[in-house]
């Protein structure tokens, strides 16, 4: 949980969750809720949360990232009015319309608050926002306990005891229904043979998938990654791995990997235009692309800060066209990512996309190892 | 497995004698004493072939035979694996033998079965097995044990070079008293040089007719994840901002308390009153860090809470005062009756309710028996609700799992009154 706040007027609760889930509560009863982006850090401090507009419009900010949300309780989608730091705290003066914000510095002292008049886009709430619904993710999750024990033992020198294995229902079920169909269809033994093939490769594809588990899980180690990082790292390969494998076996809805953008949007939920593809490259040359949200690159303070100076003369206004103006023009990764952004980056989005795409000599674990980036 | 063996372990030779060695640490060799004896007595080379190359080395410990009969060489090279010592044998156990024989110079196998320890005295124990041919040129080669796959001894002698009578070894216990540095230095090369616990591991889960290794299956299911709700981004001209008061540290706290005054508090720990027209019409510095959260009753009481100290200020008398909060260090909401006589502070375990002076009226201990009892460690987040019906005040929170891998939806079922007084 990132924020509570009581309304002050009735024995209703507004909720902000970590995953970005808002909920208002009666008691045990939820009487409305609505999904945003979550998010992947905690940040204490004061009031997070205002019920604005005569209690009919939540104003939320979560501490970590830029940006404030407003949503008309009860409706299908919010608002976001993105700010260029961090929001910390807000307050909500007692006409309910207009909102402080307590921006976080830059620079040592150079914190400031901001108010904001939320009467001014009561239209927009209250009017018909897009309706329709994002897509939805595809991701797979794990307990990795017992990969990570089995690495950890054999790094202490001591013996394994025993082997791990990875079950995935999911991918077994569309397998066998794919095995299925070809031995029920009509087709021709020579088409039927190599689509028995493939299902082969399927399935070793994902027998094979645990090795680079722990393998990728070794490496991680020795980087000196957090266990839940790992855990983190693992997650998304094995929701990038197996939805690569469906894709290879053209089952309908499931993209194929090759059409990159298209797959990483598949899997993390995103539409494709909101996917910026991006090089990195370190110091000993070796390099890799990945895509990377939109939604991600517009949290990063330094990429927004550097977009609105470079692309000032490009005429970058909006947020977006920063981080474009920033990618396209600003090379050194040190400085436009901050240490708790890269890692967020390279855990979240990279690092599950490279283990799936490049051999093991060119995956490089630590983003401190990268020198430069850019658009690909 | 086997391969792997074979490529930590090199040919000896010096002064005619010719023997087997293999890697224990980078660039160490460990052979037996006799093997290097005579080139260690005459002064001359030792030359040790490795991977197709020749490399001199040199005796950094030399513990002559008859016991324990142990010589460590070192030579310049690094990019080798290294075999794990292991002591763990017991009698039965079969053996795997692999050095560089006279009549196989690129290498000779043989299979033992370990009998038990020789005593040439009390202190001095040999190795014994028997049911392989033992033959000049194996002495100072790896004794691999085929249950646990790790090395578990130095082959030292032979009963009869002509028959398979087996023959005598240094156990890798004996290597560990005897040589006590490659204890710790085994432990650290195999912490980072993985090949080895790699090719065991994929030895065992290769032996269909070996043991039989536990399998822990781990289950890979979707994430349940609801699909985001449509978000519209609002220009920033639509809703502009406007700056109220800049050059703050941290600003972490608000309370917008009057149309035209706002509390705030920031890094600096300074509590300041600031006016609507960007003003800062008083300041007040608070003890101990900065205010993380703030209340304001009737526009003249302002609370609060710093760390472990909970503060109160009279903006008209500018009287001000603070008390350390029983919650200490987690306390997450205050909250000034609707009368303003008195202030409710809740943290992770106490909810205390004191009046104007900071004087505690009531203390209560909310909701601990019940978090321990579901294995959770503490409240993160309160709010408080002063009841207009019934006199008193209630604390709404969660309460943490005490494990990180505790899902969001398990912790949204922990909503719970957690007390009232």
């Amino acid at each position: 949980m990132n924020a509570l706040q009581n309304s002050g007027v009735d024995d209703r609760l507004a909720i902000l969750w970590d995953d970005g889930q808002i909920e208002i509560r009666r008691g045990a009863e939820i009487e409305a809720s609505i999904t945003t982006r979550g998010a992947d850090a905690f940040h204490g401090g004061g009031p997070k949360i205002a019920w604005c507009l005569d209690q009919t419009v939540i104003a939320c900010a979560n501490g970590v990232s830029a940006s404030v949300i407003m949503w008309r309780i009860g409706a299908l989608s919010y608002v976001r009015r993105r700010m260029d730091r961090r929001v910390l705290s807000l307050a909500l003066a007692p006409s309910g319309s207009r909102l402080a914000l307590g921006i976080d510095e830059a620079n040592r002292g150079d914190g400031r608050v901001e108010t904001l008049e939320v009467s001014a886009i009561a239209g927009t709430l209250s009017g018909q926002l897009g309706e329709e619904v994002m897509p939805e993710p595809h991701l797979f999750e794990a307990d990795w306990t017992a990969l990570i024990d089995s690495v950890t033992s054999a790094g202490e020198g001591t013996q394994v005891s025993f082997t791990v294995a990875l079950n995935i229902p999911y991918l077994n079920d569309k397998i066998d229904w794919c095995e299925q169909a070809v031995r029920k269809a009509g087709a021709d033994a020579r088409i039927k043979r190599e689509l028995t093939r493939n299902h082969e490769r399927a399935r070793k594809s994902a027998l094979k998938l645990v090795d680079e588990l722990r393998w990728a899980v070794e490496r991680m180690q020795e980087a000196h990654f957090y266990e839940r990082e790992i855990s983190t790292v693992c997650d998304g390969f094995a929701s990038v791995s197996i939805n690569a494998v469906l894709g290879r076996l053209a089952i309908e809805g499931h993209p194929r990997i090759e059409s990159l953008e298209e797959f990483i949007g598949h899997v993390f939920g995103y539409v494709k235009s909101n996917l910026v593809y991006l090089e990195f490259e370190s110091d000993d040359g070796r390099g890799f692309t990945a895509a990377v949200p939109m939604d991600f690159l517009l949290e990063v303070e330094q990429l927004l800060e550097l977009g609105g100076t470079l692309g000032e003369r490009h005429g970058a206004t909006t947020p977006r066209e920063k981080v474009y103006a920033a990618c396209q023009l600003f090379h050194d990764f040190d400085y436009a990512f901050g240490y708790y952004d890269k890692r967020r980056l390279w855990i979240g989005y990279v690092l599950p996309q490279v283990l799936e795409r490049y051999p093991h000599d060119n995956i490089i674990f630590s983003p401190s190892k990268i020198v430069r980036f850019g658009l690909a | 497995m086997f391969e792997h063996l074979a490529s930590c372990v090199a040919r000896i030779s010096g002064s005619s004698s010719t023997g087997t060695g293999f890697f224990v640490a980078p660039g160490q060799l460990l052979t037996c004493a006799h093997v290097v004896a005579r080139a260690e007595k005459r002064n001359d080379r030792i030359q040790v072939e490795y991977a197709g190359s020749t490399y001199e080395a040199g005796v950094i410990k030399y513990l002559p035979a008859p016991f324990p009969d142990l010589a460590l060489l070192n030579l310049d090279i690094s990019d080798h694996p290294t075999v794990l010592l292991d002591p763990a044998l017991s009698p039965g156990t079969s053996l795997y033998v692999f050095g560089f024989t006279d009549k196989y110079r690129g290498g000779e196998p043989a299979t033992v079965e370990y009998e038990g320890q020789a005593l040439l005295d009390a202190q001095s124990a040999l190795m014994k097995f028997k049911g392989g041919q033992i033959v000049p040129g194996l002495s100072g080669a790896p004794l691999l044990n085929l249950n646990n796959w790790t090395v578990a001894g130095i082959v030292k002698s032979t009963r009869d070079r002509g028959s398979d009578l087996g023959g005598g070894g240094i156990s890798s216990k004996t290597i560990f008293e005897q040589l006590p540095e490659l204890v710790d230095l085994q432990r650290t090369i195999h912490n980072w040089d993985k090949r080895w616990i790699n090719a065991t591991q994929k030895q065992r889960e290769r032996s269909a007719d070996g043991e039989k290794i536990p399998v822990r299956i781990v289950e890979v299911l979707q994430k349940k994840t609801a699909a985001q709700s449509s978000e519209e981004e609002i220009d920033p001209a639509q809703l502009p901002t406007k700056t109220l008061f800049k050059s703050l540290w941290c600003p972490q706290s608000l309370a917008w308390f009057e149309e035209g005054r706002i509390a705030l508090g920031s890094r600096d720990s300074v509590l300041r009153i600031g006016s609507t027209d960007g003003r800062i019409v008083d300041e007040f510095a608070v003890p101990e860090s900065y205010p993380s959260y703030i209340a304001v009753q009737g526009g003249r009481w302002v609370a609060a809470v710093c760390y472990t100290k909970l503060f109160a200020v009279d903006l008209q008398s500018r009287n001000s005062r603070s008390v350390t909060l029983d919650s200490a260090a987690s306390t997450y909401a205050i909250s000034w009756s609707p009368d303003g006589r008195y202030l409710a502070a809740c943290g992770s375990n106490v909810l205390q309710v004191f009046d104007r002076d900071l004087a505690v009226k009531s203390s209560h201990h909310v909701g601990g028996a019940r978090r321990r009892a579901r294995g959770c460690v503490g409240a993160r987040r309160h709010t408080l609700h002063w009841d207009r019906q019934r006199p008193g005040v209630e604390a709404h929170g969660t309460v943490r799992g005490s494990g990180d891998r505790f899902s969001a939806r398990c912790k949204r079922e922990r909503i719970t009154e957690l007390g009232s007084g």
